[in-house]
Order: C-alpha cells, then structure tokens, then sequence
C-alpha cells in the first residue's frame, strides 16, 4: 500500500502512523489502566468507605492541589538528589570495579565469588545496619541506593572489558602506549556502551530501592510522603505520590535511555551493510609503478 | 657506512609449560639494511610471525638479542597485523594519528606530519570517515598509515594482505612497492605467499618449521626481474619451500646453516 503512494504521501503516511504508534498506543494503554483503576474502586468497595478515596479522581485531585503548592515538588526533587548521588557513588566505585573483574583473572577469581555473594543480599536487607552506620538523615539513603545500583555498573563495565577485542589491546602495545595510555583510547571508549548500559539498568534499580529506602529515617522525599500520607488518613495524597514516583522512574528511564545511548551506535548501523560506499581500491593504486622494480 | 637497522643474533624462542617444551625458533641470525624489504617466506607454523613479533617488542626471545636502531624520531619499530585492527569510534584521520598521540611517539610528530601522510597515501579524502565505510583495502592502507606515521626505523609487517581478496591483494603490493620506494621504508615482512615474496622482497629468506629456521635466502637483484630469470627463480624458490614445506632437507642448503632438527625438541 504506502510503496504504491507518490513519494511525499507516503512520507505523510509513515508520519501519521509513527505519531500514532509513538503517543496515542501509550496514551491508549494509560486510558485503559486509569479506567480499570477507577472499575476496581467503583464495584468492589462500598460507598462511604476510606478506599473510596484511592479513586482516580480523588487521586488526581490531590496531585493537583499538592503540585500547584509545591508539597510534592519538593519532596519529589529531594527524592532525584538522593537518587543521582547515590548513582554517582556507585558509578565511582563500580566503573573501577568492573574494569579490575573484566581485565584481571586474578581478580575476578579472587573478589568475584565474593562480590556475588554481597549482590546476591537485598539491598534493603542493609537497612538496620546502614542506620547504625550513617545514623539519620541522607546518607544511609545513599547508602542504599548506591549497594544496589553498584552491580549493575560493575557486571556492564566488567563484561564491556571482557568482550573488548584483545588484538586492539595488542595494537595499543605494539603503538608503545602505557596501562593508562591504553585506558584512556581504547579500553575507555570500548567499552563506553557497555558502561552507559549499566549505568541505565542501575537507575531504574536505583528508583525501585529509593522509595522504601526513605521510608525510614529521612523528613523528605516521595517515600517519606507515602509513609506521612498513610499516618495522615489521607490516602487520596497516597495515590498522588504513587503516580509521582510511576512517572518520574519513567521519565527518568526515558531521559537515561535518551542521554546515555550512544549517538555512534546510530551511524554504524546505518553504514553496515558492507559494501565500499568510497570507491574500489583498484582505483586508487598509482597506475605508474611498474610491475617489478628495477 | 650506517649500522644495520635491525640485527637478530642466535634468537631463541621456546613455548609452551616446562617439560613440554616447543622451540618455534631456533639460533636464527638475520640482519637487515637500510631501504631493503626482506621477505621471511614460509609454511606455516615456521615461527616466521613469532619471530616478527619478537622484534615488534610484543614477545621475547629466550636466548640471543634484538638490536634495531632507533628511527628520526625515537621510535624503532612499527608493526602492520594482517587484520587492520582500526578503532571503529574514530575516523580516519583519528585513527591514523592514534599512535602520535602516545607519550613515546611524540617526539616523532611535527606540524603538517598526520595531513601529508595521509597524502601519501591516498587517504586524504578519506580523512573523515569511519572504518565501518572503509573496504578491506582501504583500511588496510589506514593501518600502515597509522603505523608509517610514527617514523619507525623499521616496519614490520605481518601478512598484511592475507585477508584480503586476490585482486584487492594485487593493487595493494603494487602500491606498497610503490610507497615503499617513495618513501625509502626499511621493511621486514613476513608471508607464505611465493609470487608476493618475489614481487616485493628484495631479500627473500625461507624458512623451515620445527623448529624454525632460515634454510636459505635469495638476494633478487635486478637483472633477476628479467622474466627469464624470474621464472627460474620461482621455480627454485617453489621447489625448495614444497621440499620444506613436506619436512624434506632442501636441495641446497645455504652455507653455513646447520641441518634440520627434529620435530619437536625437548628443551630444559
């Protein structure tokens, strides 16, 4: 159908098409879930009763009180610090990290049992003794969020290092580069997707651990207002900061998937397909040298 | 006179755990003069890029020594793989300048250096892309850019065509043999292909496997490049790498090299 349409329409068409599939499935899917929140409220629970204020509505009309006099603004933007911090503490050590496991046997022979074993405990599971630690306030936030944002950096970086060529290391010998020499033009920029991947796994991690992280010991943030919410009987503030923290991890996931994929990746693709796009070789060898030399 | 560029005196190199020993080569002397390519033909598993890449300072011998003079601008050698190894994120240019870049090339580098070499070798208008838009060819001439660039003594190069297709292969050695000659390039190249021995070495040194040795080496003068001449040089040069190549002694060992030794000989 649209290889039958005059060059411009079908442009069009694709155009048309693509803004559909790109907003209105996702708007379509948003819909479907709102209305089958509002069904679940309206036939299941009685009229009168303290679920009734879980309904979108109610929700929505909290979200947009609670927006429009910067409660939810504040405590959601206390909720990002804590969440890029913590993604920075864990990128600094386990960028490091994954290099040493990806580029050393020895290393990985020796701390990776171990550092499965540390991944293998929740996260959360470190809350008591984080407290102890760091006592209240942040940093046993930071805490949290970086033990769990850590693996997915460290596992990218290590198996970018591990499935980086080792004849392009040998070529950076062969050039007379040194260990940092070599870190900086060629295992860096190696492995700079595989990193940029982790980083991406370890923000959503990151947000899914933030939440009830703030649950204890902190006056601010989306989990924190979740837990005053319920204390305050007012559970149609509840909703509001669960469709804050839904789509901030989304937009955050977007944002992450936007920023951190590389743009090159994008031109390799698009010049892939083998052939020579710059002229056969042929051409270009000196027509005068003679066939042996005299 | 110049002291040689590049001298190799009784090389050694074994391989392998202690008790299974593996001698790739064995006291192999070769000395190589300035401007000259010298072929190190053979079959392989003769250690003939073993032995390259003990003189590219990526391996080491067990016995003897490598001496190589040091080039204009500090660097002694520089070694061309048989894949063309460049970095797919950087562009032509980038990667050609990727070894000036290195602390110990710098002195190498001069105004004008990365831009002329690409000149010369018919990449400058290739200078903005990226290998993913190269053909085999074409990025096989980035690689020797890329190692030619930082002024080694000599060069090193290690089947530099063999993965590429016949006739790519045959535009290519002629257009070595040209830069070669434009440039004055001190060459050490190592292949088991006849026809590119002859073609371009000036030299021509063959090698036995097992442990690796040069059983005899052709000077190919010019009156050699006579088609007669040539034919019979061929001829003689198959046969002897056929009678190697089988595990046979050749016809006519070279004066002074000593007789084959066993397959594999335990060493301590």
């Amino acid at each position: 159908m649209t290889q039958a349409s005059p060059s411009g329409g079908t442009a069009d068409g694709q155009g048309w098409g693509g803004v559909v599939a790109a907003v209105g499935l996702p708007l379509l899917g948003a819909a479907v879930l709102v209305v089958l929140w509002w069904l679940a409220i309206t036939l299941f629970v009685e009229e009168g009763s303290f679920l009734a204020s879980f309904a979108p509505d109610k929700g929505g009309r909290a979200l947009a009180d609670l927006l429009a006099d910067g409660t939810l603004n504040r405590h959601a933007i206390a909720s990002v610090k804590r969440i890029l911090v913590g993604l920075l503490i864990a990128a600094v050590i386990g960028i490091p990290f994954g290099l040493a496991l990806g580029g050393s046997r020895i290393f990985a022979r020796t701390f990776g049992p171990a550092a499965s074993f540390v991944r293998m405990v929740s996260p959360l599971s470190w809350t008591p003794l984080a407290i102890i630690w760091f006592g209240v306030g942040d940093q046993p936030v930071y805490f949290l969020v970086a033990i769990g944002a850590v693996w997915p950096i460290a596992l990218s970086t290590s198996a970018g290092v591990a499935a980086l060529d080792p004849q392009w290391l040998m070529l950076g010998r062969s050039l007379r580069a040194t260990r940092f020499e070599l870190l900086r033009t060629i295992i860096w920029p190696g492995i700079r997707a595989d990193v940029l991947t982790g980083l991406r796994l370890a923000l959503t991690t990151a947000w899914i651990i933030l939440v009830p992280a703030e649950m204890l010991g902190v006056d601010s943030g989306l989990g924190y207002f979740i837990l005053d919410s319920r204390d305050r009987f007012d559970y149609s503030d509840l909703v509001a900061a669960l469709v804050v923290i839904g789509a901030l991890g989304f937009i955050l996931d977007r944002a992450a998937h936007y920023l951190l994929t590389p743009r090159r990746r994008v031109a390799r693709r698009a010049a892939a397909p083998g052939a020579p796009l710059l002229g056969a070789d042929a051409a270009l060898a000196d027509p005068g040298t003679p066939e042996y030399r005299i | 006179m110049a002291a040689s560029p590049l001298r190799v005196a009784n090389g050694t190199r074994r391989l392998g755990a202690r008790g299974h020993q593996f001698t790739v080569f064995e006291d192999l002397d070769l000395e190589v003069a300035d401007g000259e390519v010298f072929v190190l033909l053979g079959p392989s598993g003769c250690g003939k890029s073993t032995l390259l890449r003990v003189i590219a300072r990526l391996d080491q011998l067990d016995e003897g020594t490598v001496e190589v003079a040091p080039g204009p601008g500090g660097r002694d050698v520089g070694i061309v793989f048989q894949q063309p190894l460049l970095l797919p994120w950087l562009n032509v240019h980038d990667n050609v300048a990727l070894g000036l870049s290195y602390g110990a090339n710098k002195s190498a580098n001069e105004d004008g250096l990365i831009e002329r070499t690409l000149a010369e070798f018919g990449l400058s208008e290739l200078a903005g892309a990226y290998p993913s838009e190269l053909s085999g060819g074409q990025a096989q001439r980035v690689s020797l850019a890329r190692t030619v660039v930082t002024r080694p003594r000599v060069i090193l190069l290690d089947e530099p065509f063999g993965a590429l297709d016949p006739l790519t292969r045959r535009s290519l050695q002629q257009w070595l043999l040209g830069i070669q000659q434009s440039l004055g390039l001190t060459v050490v190249m190592v292949t088991h292909d006849v026809e590119e021995a002859l073609l371009l070495g000036n030299r021509v040194a063959l090698m036995s496997p097992s442990p690796g040795r040069i059983v005899r080496t052709w000077e190919i003068s010019s009156e050699k490049r006579e088609p007669r001449q040539l034919a019979e040089l061929r001829e003689e040069v198959l046969r002897t790498y056929g009678e190697v190549a089988s595990g046979r002694a050749p016809s006519a060992p070279e004066a002074g090299a000593s007789p084959l030794r066993g397959a594999v000989s335990p060493t301590r």
